[in-house]
């Protein structure tokens, strides 16, 4: 089918490390001021639709919003910190292109132990009526859940049976998982347990497949020479305490197989990756700095039959 | 060679396992059932039931006309169910079973899911059901409807 270009919806994925789910007071006016000053970037320069944060408060959404000043944005607040389970994630969206249906967080639980699977935020495309089904996650750190402990690829299987869910009743649905999964794209959790496979191919062919773009972002982003070097990231996520790497990539933002499809939405991979200002890779590769995560973008484009 | 006979006592030995986990599932609703009779003085009643799936709306709906068609096409085709966690209240004139939760629980038993208001709790374990439905129950509009269903007039004694 003939399909021309109507637009684009940019998602943006985020861990700020604001307000990381753990009793602690607010992050100091400074590092607020500083994230707002990267978003304010981030919009400017690649004009998210859809922006989805990790480690937020209320306040931290408040001052984000304030701060950005533009009076299209909405905010879904899914975070809470009142129950020994805290949230702490949060969508952000663009309400000229995309209007909110529902939301409700999943949740795996192991005995007297809850862990956050999603947060799952249900919108509508203006342009083309189509409906987005986003799950947002900011999956327990390997100090809580080691990579090795079952409960990982529980959540991994988790997340692929609702999709199968969405999939039963909708074929085509258009889904997209982002966030922070602490895990790599190589991980059991995300690659056998969730399916989000490197091989396009093969999730363009089979629906039980998803395509996770961010396979391609293990690496060192710049060829080996060093004044190259000095600007480059080799991952979303910085830890100097790392045993076989210092880098990994923890942020993903991960695609259903409609978006490889001759279908009303499809994904613009050109737009995918990790961005990574200077001044924020700066402070992400400095230890005394609270912040460790750079955003991740992926993009679709929205089409109608022409 | 295929080893048919590992095979064969591989899944004899899941099989013991599933119904060791269904018969737990069906042991936690026991136990809540037990603490709701004596809580509510027999006014309440948690079980897992089916409820015809919504049907989806097609293009005779929206034609209006042909509601007489569709009507003759669900009277030949049975509706489809799904399984919900429902309440009722037995001692009420109209004791019929009212949806709290949507509820999931595969073959093996385990993990099974409640899904209901913003919340979809998957549980791995006894005590994470157990966990999970106790929360449902402290859940304010999962609480709201239990309230309507002991306001309900009670039957009439027929003594």
């Amino acid at each position: 089918m003939p399909w021309s270009t109507v637009g684009s919806l940019v998602f943006v994925w985020w861990n700020t490390s604001l307000s990381p789910p753990i009793a602690k007071p607010p992050a100091s006016d400074e590092n607020v001021r500083f994230v707002v000053e990267q978003l304010r970037d981030i919009r400017l320069e690649i004009g998210f639709d859809i922006l989805a944060l990790g480690e937020v408060r209320s306040s931290d959404l408040q001052a984000i919003i304030d701060g950005l000043g533009d009076p299209n944005l909405r905010v879904h607040d899914a975070t809470d910190r009142s129950g020994r389970l805290m949230y702490d994630t949060a969508v952000i969206y663009d309400c000229s292109k995309l209007s909110l249906e529902s939301t409700h967080s999943m949740t795996d639980r192991f005995g007297n132990k809850a862990l956050k699977t999603g947060e799952v935020v249900v919108l509508r495309v203006a342009a083309t009526g189509d409906r987005i089904v986003m799950v947002v996650s900011h999956w327990p750190g390997r100090r809580n859940v080691p990579d090795c402990a079952p409960a990982r690829p529980e959540l991994g299987s988790s997340l692929r049976r609702y999709a199968e869910r969405i999939h039963e009743e909708v074929p085509n649905a258009f889904i997209v998982l982002a966030g922070d999964y602490n895990d790599d794209p190589f991980s059991p959790s995300l690659a056998n347990h969730m399916l989000a496979t490197r091989d396009r191919s093969l999730a363009r062919r089979n629906n039980r497949f998803l395509y996770n773009p961010f396979w391609r972002k293990l690496g060192e982003s710049h060829d080996h020479n060093r004044s190259a070097e000095m600007q480059g990231v080799c991952g979303t996520h910085f830890y100097y305490g790392g045993d076989h790497s210092q880098w990994f990539t923890f942020d993903q933002i991960i695609f259903s197989s409609a978006f490889l499809q001759d279908s009303s939405m499809c994904l613009n991979e050109e737009l995918c990756g990790i961005v990574a200002p200077s001044e924020l890779r700066a402070k992400v590769i400095t230890r005394r700095e609270i912040f460790d995560h750079f955003p991740v973008l992926g993009t679709i484009e929205v089409r109608c039959e022409s | 060679m295929t080893d048919f006979a590992d095979a064969f006592k591989r899944g004899q030995d899941a099989a013991a396992q599933a119904a060791a986990s269904r018969a737990e599932i069906s042991a936690v609703f026991t136990e809540v059932n037990e603490q709701l009779n004596v809580a509510t003085e027999g006014k309440l009643e948690i079980e897992r039931k089916s409820f015809a799936k919504p049907q989806k709306k097609t293009v005779a709906d929206l034609l209006g006309g042909a509601a007489g068609l569709n009507s003759f096409l669900a009277r030949l085709e049975p509706a489809e169910t799904e399984p919900w966690v429902a309440a009722r209240n037995p001692q009420a004139a109209d004791d019929g079973w009212v949806q709290l939760a949507k509820w999931y629980r595969p073959q093996e038993g385990y993990p099974c899911e409640l899904t209901y208001d913003k919340t979809d709790a998957r549980c791995h374990d006894r005590a994470a059901l157990a966990e999970a439905l106790a929360e449902m129950l402290a859940n304010a509009s999962i609480g709201e409807q239990i309230r309507r269903l002991l306001a309900l007039p009670l039957k009439e004694s027929k003594a």
